[in-house]
């Protein structure tokens, strides 16, 4: 290429746009788990929007147990370098010094994850500060709305990684639309409710505290009538929107292409696939079909070939009540 | 009436929905947008098309089973005075349709050519092309779609600089090489090429969908019913 070499102190990098921007680029795809560049380059070559570079998909955590951090930088640089497709990866709740190597490494987004053991019980990164955006996991819409006004570019229901089971994404995803629905029926002084209904989690550190004294600070600033305003402002869009008012994916537990369907006709803007695709017994094939199933969610004929197409089967899946750990209690 | 179709091969769709109502308003022209999911929906009527941004290797990858991309590849070469608009992975489709297609513009264009997200950037694009002037006009939001989608609206971000320069969001952007362009330059950043217009269309590496200045929609519309008339 014979283009000279342009200045770039002379743009805004960085900003909000772009990095919710980028997250709405990710909108009716499919985000794919691959904990090696052999399995980046099936999730690239099946149509993936982009990859989640691990060490371990979530179902291999599980059975791992112990602490589960953020990947090795070299095995990340190892998809970074052979994947064209946008690359992410997980840091753990609250551990700004993992979101800052990944920052640095070059990785397309960071994901602020549950399934990885929590560095900070209290609160979660600042993402502001960061260059690069943020997906961050909710439960709820105060969960959501916490993370938006933190920063994160993009929300993904948590569900229960690991677990081949969609049931927690399902409910996630209905909590979040029937909060939706409340608050687009509260009036003014009601929305000052729910705002402060959502920051009281920001107090849960000094409620800790047995000492006298008052001090309410937080990563973010002290829990004030700006925090309000912000939070607030997110509560307006929902209201206005009738809808979070980032991009907003479903995660964790969906093992089939009719469970990418179902999670797309509830509304979601794309899928992510952690355990489902490598631990099938036909990876390759159950990426083309999940791809083809989110792209056509709305005509069963296209979903039902998909299911078709899958000549191995799923992933075997777990009630959640056997599981030892729950990943969607962490990070609230 | 104007119908104008969107490839909604994956990406930032709403959002060119969302600009196309927005210029239509302004230049008072009646619309209505065409959500082309399937082969089948790429008809003979549609006055214009959209290319929108995304993915460009999901596009290609993901279109196979419904052969979407030949089906808009083809409406094009069938009505080659129909206006097209591509929008960063959309330009990369434009300029490299692959399969013994020849480029729909006159440039050769690199994918990531700036490099990852970090590289992501805002800069005020020149705007090199006439395109129809008029003043912005607040919208309504669309309510869901028919498959409950509820899209996010347009931001307003960049609507403070809609004075002169183009706000130009250039996200994981594709870049042409500047000495392969044979057809009109139609946005320029400093000295680099970031739009060209190769008669009825235009590719764009950066995300004018993303910002209320649809001046770049406004172009796509105006064309559409030149042409309409024309026939």
């Amino acid at each position: 290429m014979s283009n000279k070499n342009i200045d770039f102190t002379q743009f805004r990098k960085g900003s909000d746009l772009l990095k919710q921007g980028f997250a709405r680029m990710q909108q009716g795809g499919v985000i794919m788990d691959v904990v090696n560049p052999e399995q980046a380059a099936v999730a690239e070559d099946s149509g993936a929007v982009a990859v989640m570079a691990l060490e371990r998909v979530p179902a291999d955590i599980r059975k791992a147990g112990g602490v589960a951090r953020m990947s090795q930088p070299d095995m990340i640089q190892g998809i970074l370098d052979c994947t064209s497709i946008p690359v992410m990866a997980k840091s753990r709740i609250g551990h700004d010094g993992e979101a800052r190597i990944l920052e640095a490494m070059g990785v397309d987004m960071v994901d602020e994850s549950e399934v990885l053991t929590p560095a900070d019980p209290y609160f979660h990164i600042n993402k502001h500060e960061y260059e690069i955006p943020f997906v961050c996991g909710a439960t709820g819409l105060g969960e959501a709305a916490r993370r938006i006004w933190e920063g994160a570019a993009m929300i993904r229901t948590k569900g229960e990684a690991g677990t081949g089971n969609v049931v927690a994404a399902v409910t996630h995803a209905r909590l979040i639309d029937q909060e939706i629905k409340q608050i687009q029926s509260l009036d003014d002084n009601g929305l000052n409710l729910a705002a402060e209904h959502i920051m009281d989690r920001y107090k849960v550190l000094s409620s800790q505290s047995l000492m006298p004294g008052e001090h309410f600070n937080t990563p973010f600033g002290a829990i004030d009538d700006e925090m309000h305003d912000g939070i607030r402002s997110v509560l307006n869009d929902v209201h206005r929107l009738g809808r979070l008012p980032v991009v907003t994916f479903s995660a964790g537990g969906i093992a089939t292409p009719a469970d990418a369907s179902l999670m797309m006709r509830m509304g979601m803007d794309g899928i992510f696939v952690g355990s489902g695709i490598f631990k099938s017994s036909d990876p390759k094939t159950m990426a083309d079909a999940i791809v083809m199933a989110t792209a056509h969610y709305d005509e069963a004929s296209k979903v039902a070939e998909a299911m078709g197409m899958m000549a191995g089967i799923p992933m075997k899946g777990d009630e959640l009540e056997t599981l030892e750990i729950r990943y969607d209690q962490r990070g609230m | 009436m104007l119908r104008v179709g969107i490839a909604m091969l994956q990406g930032a769709r709403h959002e060119h929905a969302e600009a196309l109502r927005g210029a239509a308003a302004e230049l008072g022209f009646d619309l209505e947008t065409v959500e082309c999911r399937r082969a089948d929906h790429v008809t003979a009527d549609l006055d214009a098309m959209i290319l929108p941004g995304g993915e460009s290797t999901t596009m290609r990858i993901a279109s196979r089973y419904e052969s979407m991309l030949s089906a808009l590849f083809d409406w094009m070469d069938a009505y080659p005075h129909k206006p097209v608009l591509g929008t960063c992975a959309g330009a990369i489709l434009l300029a490299s349709p692959g399969a013994a297609r020849k480029p729909y513009v006159g440039a050769k264009i690199a994918r990531n050519a700036w490099g990852r997200q970090r590289q992501s950037f805002e800069g005020v694009v020149d705007v090199v092309i006439e395109t129809p002037q008029a003043d912005y006009k607040r919208i309504a939001s669309i309510g869901p779609d028919r498959f409950q989608h509820q899209p996010l609206e347009v931001q307003s971000l960049g609507a403070d600089s809609l004075a002169e320069g183009f706000p130009g969001v250039f996200i994981r952007a594709p870049r042409f090489d500047n000495s392969s362009v044979s057809c009109t330059v139609a946005a320029r950043l400093g000295d680099e090429v970031v739009g060209v217009q190769d008669g009825s269309k235009l590719g764009l590496t950066f995300h004018p969908e993303l910002t209320l200045d649809r001046r770049f929609h406004r172009w796509l519309l105006n064309q559409a019913k030149q042409q309409k008339e024309a026939v």
